[in-house]
């Protein structure tokens, strides 16, 4: 079966697209998916570092465009998965202008017959990065964080993206979501987020310091297996498997009378 | 029979054409009438006549009625005030459904994107802040709305916007914005926005629509 290609966008920078892109893939692949990951991002490339490949680029996305290298020279391998996870870096100082939406279609039909997903990690903004990256892509996981700047972006994207009218309709990712703040009244749920969008919900990930380190150690959070950010990206993942999964509960305790008084001091 | 029948009105004849004859037979029986009229007419010493021709369900072209008004160029006296039929161009009637028919439009208005309709529009969905909801004639909202509202657009005054405002960005009428506080407590969920007689946005209650906008309540009712 050919692959499944996602882009995974949020129109604001900083929500955690290149973390959910890094964690989604790496997840699909311990669980036996090839899955090839595409970065957009050109000139701010990080998703490398986020899979912990970022010493091994030898060519990027351009020099396949522009000839310098085939489409398998660039792909990087990740020795970890017996090579089932793939990355397509992008280019560091290359003119933004090199991708159109027509080269990463190629691309991405090109690398179809050999994965089950293609992972598209879009560039912030809704200028010509957002449409390459559309372009190539079946299916849309849209990236948010529950403030409502980011809501708001989020919201415009959604409205574009429906306009392509692709065959996966767009789905929602609440990435840092913060239960104590649920619990307090001041952070709007994920239900409402989710109602807010008029999306379906695929998943959340909580706020875990586990990300950074995860970050700083070039190994994703999802292979940390006490980590509850780890747990929500392997929950997204098996609801993109399978859509009947339910949803990780998301424990919202209110703080005790301790817990508030020593918060206060 | 005659494809060309005659009756008599208090302000001239009326002359039904038969739409299930020809157009050419329809010619040669109407010239046979007038002919008739004329006749009579001068035993009556009178002269002047004035005609409706009615055509039924035949629509008929500028060349058609061109080669009606013909047969009467022997008959300086007489003349044809109008032309019936009983059916329309689908063109000249659509602004006329426009006008009568409220059209419902459904769905969701995103950050960023705009909608706009001709006449009154019934919106029932979801506008976000940041979207934008625009009519020439009054909106009338089901659902939630956080965006824009503009009814009335470009001028008309008279168009009120209907449904729960609380929530809205900005509530505008012709060329007027109301920036909605949500502090504003006269702004309930059953509540409408209109222009006053300071020509400024004003909010009611939705009981007193009948009162305020009489001419919108007649047209519901049809």
């Amino acid at each position: 079966m050919p692959a499944i290609s996602l882009v995974i966008t949020s129109g604001k920078g900083g929500v955690g697209k290149t973390t959910a892109t890094a964690n989604i893939g790496t997840a699909l692949a311990m669980i036996g998916k090839r899955v090839c990951v595409i970065d957009l991002d050109l000139g701010l490339r990080n998703l490398d570092i986020m899979i912990g490949l970022g010493n091994r680029i030898l060519y990027d996305i351009v020099d396949v465009v522009q000839g310098r290298a085939t489409l398998h020279q660039a792909l990087v391998k990740d020795t970890r998965f017996e090579d089932r996870l793939v990355l397509l870096p992008a280019a560091q100082n290359a003119d933004k202008n090199v991708l159109t939406p027509a080269s990463v279609r190629q691309i991405v039909d090109a690398l179809r017959s050999e994965f089950d997903y293609i992972l598209l990690d879009c560039p912030a903004g809704i200028e010509q990065g957002f449409r390459n990256a559309l372009a190539g892509a079946d299916g849309a996981l849209i990236v948010t964080t529950p403030e409502l700047s980011a809501l708001s972006d989020a919201d415009r994207v959604i409205g574009l993206i429906e306009a392509y009218h692709m065959p996966i309709g767009p789905r929602l990712i609440v990435n840092r979501v913060q239960a104590a703040m649920i619990a307090a009244g001041t952070s709007l749920t994920v239900a409402a987020i989710a109602h807010r969008l008029a999306l379906p919900l695929l998943g959340y990930v909580v706020d875990d310091n586990a990300i950074i380190t995860a970050d700083n150690n070039g190994e994703p959070v999802v292979f940390d297996t006490h980590s509850k950010a780890g747990a929500c990206y392997h929950n997204i993942t098996d609801r993109l498997l399978d859509p009947q999964t339910p949803l990780l509960p998301l424990i919202t305790k209110q703080p005790t009378f301790w817990q508030k008084l020593f918060r206060r001091a | 029979m005659a494809s060309a029948t005659l009756k008599g009105r208090k302000d001239g004849y009326e002359v039904q054409l038969d739409d299930a004859a020809s157009f050419a037979d329809n010619l040669t029986d109407l010239g046979g009438l007038l002919r008739q009229v004329h006749e009579a007419q001068a035993a009556l010493h009178e002269d002047q006549a004035n005609f409706v021709i009615v055509t039924g369900r035949r629509l008929l072209t500028p060349d058609q009625e061109i080669a009606v008004r013909a047969l009467l160029d022997p008959y300086p006296h007489f003349q044809i005030t109008a032309f019936k039929a009983a059916v329309m161009d689908a063109h000249d009637l659509s602004p006329l459904i426009r006008q009568t028919h409220v059209p419902v439009a459904i769905g969701v208005i995103r950050s960023g994107q705009e909608r706009q309709f001709d006449g009154d529009v019934l919106f029932i969905g979801a506008l976000h802040h940041g979207g934008v909801l625009k009519a020439r004639g009054s909106v009338f909202l089901l659902g939630e709305a956080a965006g824009v509202i503009h009814a009335g657009y470009p001028d008309d005054a008279e168009a009120v916007v209907v449904g729960d405002l609380t929530g809205a960005t900005q509530v505008r009428i012709a060329d007027m914005v109301d920036i909605v506080d949500q502090a504003n407590t006269h702004l309930t969920a059953t509540s409408f926005a209109y222009v006053n007689d300071l020509h400024a946005i004003d909010y009611s209650e939705c009981i007193n629509l009948r009162q305020m906008r009489p001419r919108l309540y007649a047209q519901m009712e049809e």
